[in-house]
């Protein structure tokens, strides 16, 4: 009983959960695989080494050590991409839409928004930190599923130094396009976002056919986003590199004209090129210091 | 399992009173700690306009009465007086209808699938084996959701409206769903084994069928707020299907709706 209460106690914490039951303490459970610290809101810190060190990862790199691990489901296909050439990477954060019903919403409202003074899209960016890609599910809603405008983007770029991504829409793409950062949506629309409640910020939701963890690392190329769950980045890091170093030396052989196709792919077949390939690939990964 | 078969099981479950509150009462221990942690508090208060009483597991119990008394609305008739009350997103339409000469009344259990997740799956289920007291093989999970559901229940399936891989039952557990329930089900998703089901005349929503089971999904939520489709479902929700789509009627306003479909001043 006394577990209970102090649980009770340690769960009644501010969290943002907005319809609330998801908690600070579901995150870090959720979430104990995780080899790294925390931030202030229980999302794994996952070092700026990663980051920094997956903006030259593409989907392929990323999706085989994540399916050699069971994890099937962290690619997620079929955006609009507003600058697909640039990448987008951070740590997520999650929101949570459902459609409107005035009698759960206003207890949401009430609990989150006294003063009745801030919008529920805008409460969202409110808790964004820099570093951080805000990942909003609206349920592919396009009337009137638009997050977030040209104003509201310029703010949560402001806040994130990063573009974000909206299982919904956004408007004023003439507005959005001059800022130049990446955003991935279903759709664009005129009108603005109605008609629906905003039932949690970190806590876990589902894009497309991806359950998306708040704290995940999300990685976006020009073919769509890889949610790396934390504990995966070392190695999801690791591997995406020996891929990268492995495609930038077999397309520099073929653009010899030298070889066939199968002499050098997937792995080159003469002796002395399997040595030549491994050496380089040796002093590459010790220059990274990956093993 | 033959037609008079099913029926005399049927018969014989219907007659059984001790078994029912018997079924009751278990469906009252305690469920485990789900991936949304929406729990018993949660859902009270988030269902505090409720005017009635509450089933065990904390859902609003809208008494037989007012759900007999919905067997002469439509469904156009609900959405018209949810949709006048403020409340314009509780139809879902695009179903594939399983005895669309029936009607579906009854009181939302909802249940939540979403992409499996290695690392979720390993906590969910360790913590589903714990809470049960299970030592060895862990329950299935569709077994162990059913064994939750009451007379006058509606389940009410998140499968993502997957079809493949999205099967949420097949004709042995849905006869058990329906033995437990006495209705059919909404299932945003899809079963399997139509020719087992069909005999049972129970109506079922679904999106289609699939001779395949369910994979690669994972349980995360019972009797939490649940979308399916356009519509966010509460659990103890009023179902209401027929031949048109479902509506989902919030407790507080059942008896407005049964008033506009009787003709009396509710206007």
């Amino acid at each position: 009983m006394k577990k209970c209460i102090l649980a009770l106690l340690l769960t009644a914490t501010p969290m943002l959960a907005q319809l609330d039951g998801f908690s600070r303490l579901d995150l870090i459970k959720y979430s104990s695989m995780t080899p790294f610290g925390r931030l202030s809101d229980g999302r794994p810190n996952i070092p700026k080494k990663y980051i920094e060190g997956l903006k030259t990862a593409s989907s392929e790199m990323m999706w085989g050590p994540l399916r050699s691990a069971n994890f099937i489901n962290q690619w997620s296909g079929g955006w609009q991409i507003v600058h697909p050439e640039k990448k987008l990477i951070g740590r997520v954060v999650t929101a949570q839409f459902m459609p409107l019903r005035p009698d759960v919403n206003e207890i949401i409202e009430a609990e989150n928004n006294p003063g009745k003074s801030v919008s529920n899209n805008q409460r969202v960016i409110n808790a964004l930190r820099p570093g951080d890609v805000l990942v909003v599910d609206l349920f592919g809603k396009i009337e009137q599923g638009t997050f977030a405008g040209d104003n509201l983007t310029a703010s949560i770029y402001a806040a994130t130094g990063n573009g974000f991504v909206i299982d919904g829409a956004v408007r004023d793409l003439d507005g959005i396009y001059p800022q130049n950062v990446p955003v991935y949506v279903r759709g664009f629309h005129v009108s603005a976002l109605r008609n629906v409640m905003l039932t949690g910020i970190n806590v876990p939701i589902r894009v497309g056919d991806t359950t998306v963890m708040p704290g995940d690392l999300v990685v976006g190329d020009r073919e769509g986003l890889t949610f790396i769950p934390s504990h995966m980045v070392p190695d999801v890091y690791r591997q995406a590199k020996i891929t990268e170093l492995h495609d930038i030396w077999t397309k520099d052989k073929f653009a010899t004209g030298k070889y066939k196709s199968s002499e050098l792919y997937p792995r080159p077949k003469d002796p002395a090129l399997i040595k030549e390939y491994e050496d380089w690939l040796a002093a590459r990964k010790k220059e990274l210091g990956i093993e | 399992m033959t037609l008079v078969g099913l029926l005399a099981t049927r018969r014989s479950a219907g007659l059984s009173a001790a078994a029912m509150v018997c079924l009751t009462f278990l469906s009252a221990s305690p469920l485990w700690a789900q991936l949304d942690g929406f729990g018993h508090e949660q859902l009270l208060k988030y269902t505090a306009r409720n005017p009635y009483g509450r089933s065990p597991d904390g859902r609003p119990h809208v008494p037989d009465y007012w759900l007999k008394r919905l067997q002469s609305t439509s469904t156009t008739i609900a959405a018209e007086v949810l949709r006048e009350a403020g409340y314009p997103n509780q139809w879902e339409d695009g179903w594939a209808i399983l005895h669309p000469d029936k009607k579906l009344i009854g009181r939302a259990f909802t249940v939540q699938f979403m992409p499996s997740r290695p690392d979720l799956q390993e906590i969910l289920v360790t913590d589903a084996t714990e809470a049960a007291n299970e030592e060895e093989v862990p329950t299935p999970v569709t077994q162990r959701v059913m064994e939750m559901f009451s007379p006058g229940d509606v389940p009410v399936v998140d499968v993502m409206g997957r079809i493949e891989e999205g099967t949420f039952g097949g004709d042995n557990l849905i006869f058990s769903m329906f033995l437990a329930t006495g209705n059919g089900f909404v299932v945003d998703g899809s079963f399997r084994d139509l020719d087992g089901v069909f005999p049972m005349k129970t109506m079922i929503f679904s999106r289609g069928y699939h001779p395949g089971v369910r994979g690669n999904a994972i349980l995360t939520g019972l009797n939490a707020p649940t979308r399916i489709g356009k519509v966010t479902v509460m659990p103890g929700d009023v179902v209401l299907g027929d031949r048109m789509g479902v509506v989902f009627i919030p407790p507080h306003l059942v008896q407005k709706v049964v008033e506009r479909a009787d003709g009396s001043p509710a206007f």
